[in-house]
């Protein structure tokens, strides 16, 4: 058997000799009818019989080729053979029309020569010679066969033009799925062959709420993932992730999903194994799903699996939307596919347009280092790395692209109150370092405009617990730093009671530093 | 200082061929050039980032969005022993003096320092181990600051590396090569994204040694190898003066300087102009850096304005200089400034002999400062974004070599060895990996070098499979042909 299947994966070399050659030969069947193609006439009829046997070769390879029981689909395995043997059985026929046999030389040209020139007698008649004596005339130019097939060529010739489209169409949906050719047709021709008219890329989810957990969340994440192996010609393990409907059939193990369960669907079970297991999914070596792909395929699970369903309109679990929030920030955002797990304890980028680059051109010519925070994103990252203090015209110009600022480090440069008002309407600056600046009470009251903040630097600064007071409410907030600042204890207990989401540190002070002066002895 | 230079082609005749082609043109411009008969503008070489300002390398910017935007590179070059430091193994304490079952010592080759024993006895470790932190983590009494910052630290106990010797070792560990000639893991940061400061290199190297070593650290662990020169880590020495001739001599003033410099920029130029050599624009930049480190390294080695307390944190040596104590102060001083990539190197540790003796003081003189560090970073808000790697170049045998006696010591172990991470997007407060009861093999997750530095690129925003140079007809890459991001560590 294995050698029968050795043999019939040659089926899909071979059927492109058919292909060609009955192309060629209905070319020339039509083309010797015009008189500067006469001279052609001669090569129809081997055209013909190349063209049969050959596609008598590719049936006979495909009818063992079918002998496999890897096809998902086996009545399109049938429909697919029946026209490959119709195709073939009409091409033989017209094979057989075109041969026109001449009558038998008699007697045969050298037939009574000997090698050495002596006469040699004519031996008896084979069968074969009889044979052909007896269906010659049938077959003799100007015959009844001759001219019926002169008459009606048309027919078959056409028959077997579609019967090729139809047996190469079926075949080919075989081995690349039934929407590999469509897949990037037009609207309206798609329309005409029945399908739905737009099925270009999906319009990126724009919030949680609205975005299909199957189609914008799992689906994209399969196909990046696991469709490398699983589709519908690869199929390894007889899984195709190429459509739900494949999905949930399974592989030749059976199910990979048990809807609303995770932990019993083999795909979950399977791509959460660590990565050592020798059933870890992707094998290979292959980029394993993330952290929130897993999340949020175990949440779908548990969702019922659903073929299509807005994210809001399931129950949605804290660590479920945070997990679906990366993965549309991942694929929505900077086009990375790592960029949501590089910056995971983050919101995905805002997308902004790109900041004017004689602006930031000037900027850079005041000492200030301006780089973008990945490749694909507009958003800046800023030092300032003078040491000479910022000039209130030096931050009006970092004002002019101010909204793609996301980091700023103006560290140790003099910055004023009055500055830190100009500060506050870069609106979606997540990071700031204003550490070793004479700044007061005054510039926290500014950056408590800054909705987006995650990370505060205040070390070293004239902050005063009043401050810190109005910062700790900003709704992103996770980390503000104030050592150095008169900022007591007392009010950094009251954030730290009052805001659980924010962590203030206060870093260590005189007491906390016990004095050690002995120093210990070098062995040797 | 970029100065749009005109290039006569007839000049290019005296190029090297490698100078040529590894600067901003290649043969079909130098093709073009000769057959149009016309200058070339060569002021794109001259700055090889960009129009103006600093170099921001050769990426400008992550392939993704960045956790961390410098690194502190702690090696400890003689190898730590993980048995008596950080993996904590209850079992070799009740064992002490069995042999080690053969089960576990299996058949792998051992260094050829040991391997003529007849017997391999199991020794406990030097010190009692406690408990620390929310976490538990269990640390040896030799290290008790860093215990104290646990919670704040991510352990691996299953890297290993192939290597069985020190500077084969350190510097496939920080070239990902075991010979030396590549570029050091800083090097390839500095190419990547160039700098964050105007004033100071971007790639500092400090040494330092509490007793006498048999071992010494090596360059090859903080060379450009086949970069640009100019990625080379720019090493501080030990002593008052941690930059030699930056400061000027008695009677010359800044301004003087300042024309001196001009004059040799000049005629740089001219040279440039004349051979086309990039590596004469390394060497401008260097004379221009090694100008304005003349205000900002007085400025980092200043002490005056640090705080008594800070000090003391740092431990009594700090008030010494070139101690490994007054080198994590001054890491912190040049990573608040902007510095990207700072390499301490501690030289001590290959203990094959007295290790009871030998180990404690060098486990004392790096382990407070280590954790001042740590702790000094993340009082300044500045943890958050600077990633902290802390390890030798492979850990030390459980059984002891010499036998037990109280000259015992232990031998070189690449098979697993522990190191830390603070910071810059790691996990804080969990131990990635197990080692078997023994600490002699991983049983869970094993980590390569590779991987190691492969997560390092990634904490900077780089992929590591992207980040290539292209050198003697091939793309080279820290990771070689390896390497994966630890997931696992990443918060």
């Amino acid at each position: 058997m294995q050698l029968i299947w050795f043999f019939g994966r040659f089926h899909v070399l071979i059927l492109h000799l058919p292909l060609g050659i009955l192309t060629l030969a209905v070319a020339l069947e039509i083309l010797v009818r015009f008189r500067p193609f006469r001279f052609l006439e001669s090569a129809v009829a081997p055209a013909w019989i190349a063209g049969a046997i050959s596609a008598l070769a590719t049936v006979a390879l495909g009818l063992m080729h079918a002998t496999e029981d890897s096809f998902e689909d086996m009545d399109a395995v049938e429909a697919h053979g029946w026209a490959g043997v119709t195709l073939a059985a009409v091409t033989c026929l017209i094979a057989i029309l075109r041969t026109r046999l001449h009558p038998p030389p008699y007697p045969p040209p050298h037939a009574g020569e000997g090698r050495e020139g002596a006469p040699r007698r004519a031996g008896p008649e084979t069968a074969g010679a009889r044979l052909y004596k007896a269906v010659q005339p049938a077959f003799a130019p100007g015959a009844a066969l001759d001219r019926g097939y002169d008459k009606l060529w048309g027919v078959p010739v056409a028959a077997v033009l579609c019967l090729m489209f139809l047996t190469g169409h079926l075949g080919g949906n075989l081995t690349h799925g039934d929407t590999y050719l469509l897949q990037y047709a037009p609207g309206p021709v798609r329309v005409l062959a029945g399908l739905p008219a737009d099925a270009g890329p999906r319009p990126k989810p724009t919030d949680l709420a609205s975005a299909d957990i199957y189609l914008d969340i799992v689906q994209p994440a399969l196909e990046r993932r696991c469709s490398g192996c699983h589709n519908n010609s690869k199929k390894s393990g007889g899984l195709s992730m190429a459509t739900y409907e494949t999905l949930m059939k399974g592989g030749s193990k059976g199910a990979v999903m048990t809807p609303g369960n995770p932990a019993a669907s083999d795909l979950f079970h399977r791509v959460s194994l660590a990565p050592t297991s020798s059933d870890f999914m992707p094998k290979d070596g292959k980029t394993p799903l993330n952290k929130s792909e897993i999340a949020a395929i175990s949440w779908w699970i548990s969702q019922g699996a659903p073929k299509s369903a807005t994210v809001g309109s399931l129950t949605l679990t804290a660590e479920a939307s945070a997990a679906i929030q990366a993965v549309i920030g991942a694929t929505g955002g900077a086009g990375e596919e790592e960029a949501a797990a590089a910056g995971s304890d983050e919101a995905p980028l805002p997308q902004v347009a790109e900041a004017d680059r004689a602006a930031v051109a000037k900027v850079v010519a005041e000492s200030f280092i301006v780089r973008k925070v990945a490749k694909g994103s507009n958003l800046v990252d800023v030092d300032y790395v003078s040491t000479d203090p910022v000039t209130p015209e030096m931050i009006n110009d970092l004002a002019s692209f101010g909204p793609n600022i996301l980091r700023l480090n103006l560290r140790h440069a003099g910055v004023t109150d009055a500055q830190v008002s100009t500060i506050a309407g870069f609106s979606n600056l997540r990071r700031l370092r204003l550490e070793e600046n004479a700044i007061t009470d005054a510039a926290a009251a500014y950056i408590a405009g800054l909705k987006n903040l995650t990370y505060l630097n205040l070390t070293n600064t004239k902050v005063t617990d009043a401050g810190l007071d109005r910062l700790a409410t900003l709704p992103k907030l996770s980390r503000i730093y104030v050592w150095g600042t008169t900022i007591t204890a007392a009010a950094v207990d009251k954030v730290k009671a009052a805001c659980k989401d924010v962590t203030v540190y206060a870093g260590l002070t005189a007491k906390d530093v016990p004095v050690q002066t002995k120093i210990m002895t070098p062995a040797n | 200082m970029t100065k749009k230079i005109e290039i006569d082609p007839s000049i290019l005749a005296n190029l090297t061929r490698r100078a040529v082609l590894s600067s901003s043109m290649g043969l079909g411009a130098i093709a073009a050039a000769k057959l149009l008969g016309g200058g070339m503008s060569l002021a794109k070489a001259a700055t090889p980032a960009g129009e103006s300002g600093p170099n921001l390398g050769k990426l400008t910017t992550g392939h993704f969005p960045a956790r961390a935007k410098r690194v502190v590179d702690i090696h400890m070059k003689g190898a730590v022993s993980q048995v008596d430091t950080f993996d904590y193994k209850p079992e070799v304490i009740k064992r002490h003096g069995e042999e080690i079952p053969p089960s576990v010592k299996g058949r792998g080759k051992i260094s050829s320092m040991s391997n003529g024993q007849t017997s391999f006895p199991l020794m406990g470790p030097l010190a009692p181990f406690r408990q620390y932190g929310q976490c538990g983590r269990w640390v040896s009494d030799l290290m008790p600051h860093i215990g104290s910052i646990a919670d704040d630290l991510t352990f691996i106990h299953s890297i290993w590396t192939p290597q069985v010797n020190h500077d084969p070792a350190d510097i496939l560990l920080h070239t990902g090569f075991q010979l030396p000639g590549r570029p050091a893991a800083g090097a390839w940061v500095n190419y990547a994204l160039g700098t964050d400061n105007a004033n100071l290199p971007s790639y500092v190297v400090m040494k330092s040694q509490f007793q006498a070593a048999g071992v010494g650290a090596t360059q090859a662990t903080w060379s450009a190898g086949f970069l640009p020169s100019n990625h080379q880590g720019v090493e501080f020495r030990s002593g008052n003066e941690p930059v030699l001739y930056v400061s000027n001599p008695d009677g010359m003033s800044r301004d003087e300087r300042r024309a001196q410099m001009d004059v040799i920029d000049q005629l740089s130029h001219y040279q440039y102009q004349m051979s086309g050599d990039p590596e004469i624009l390394s060497k401008i930049a260097q004379y221009e850096m090694a100008y304005r480190m003349q205000d900002s390294v007085p400025d980092v080695t200043d002490l005056r304005d640090e705080p008594d307390y800070i000090l003391n944190m740092y431990g009594p040596q700090v008030h010494q200089p070139g101690t490994f104590a007054r080198n994590c102060l001054l890491t912190r001083r040049l990573i608040e400034r902007g510095v990207k990539y700072v390499h301490l190197v501690q030289v001590g540790w290959d203990h094959h002999n007295g290790i009871a003796r030998r180990h404690p003081p060098d486990c004392w003189a790096v382990d407070q400062p280590s954790a001042a560090l740590v702790i000094d970073l993340k009082q300044r808000g500045l943890l958050d974004d600077t990633l902290v790697t802390w390890k030798g170049e492979f850990g030390r045998t459980v059984y002891a070599q010499g036998g037990i006696n109280p000259n015992a010591g232990r031998d070189h172990h690449g098979g697993n060895f522990t190191m830390w991470m603070a910071g810059g997007g790691t996990r804080p407060g969990i131990a990635y990996g197990k080692t078997d009861d023994f600490s002699y093999n991983i049983i869970e997750d094993p980590v390569e070098i590779h991987d190691m530095n492969a997560t390092m690129l990634y904490l900077l925003g780089v992929d590591h499979r992207q980040l290539t140079f292209h050198y003697q007809g091939r793309d080279f890459r820290l990771t070689d042909t390896g390497g994966k991001v630890i997931q696992g560590i990443i918060a």
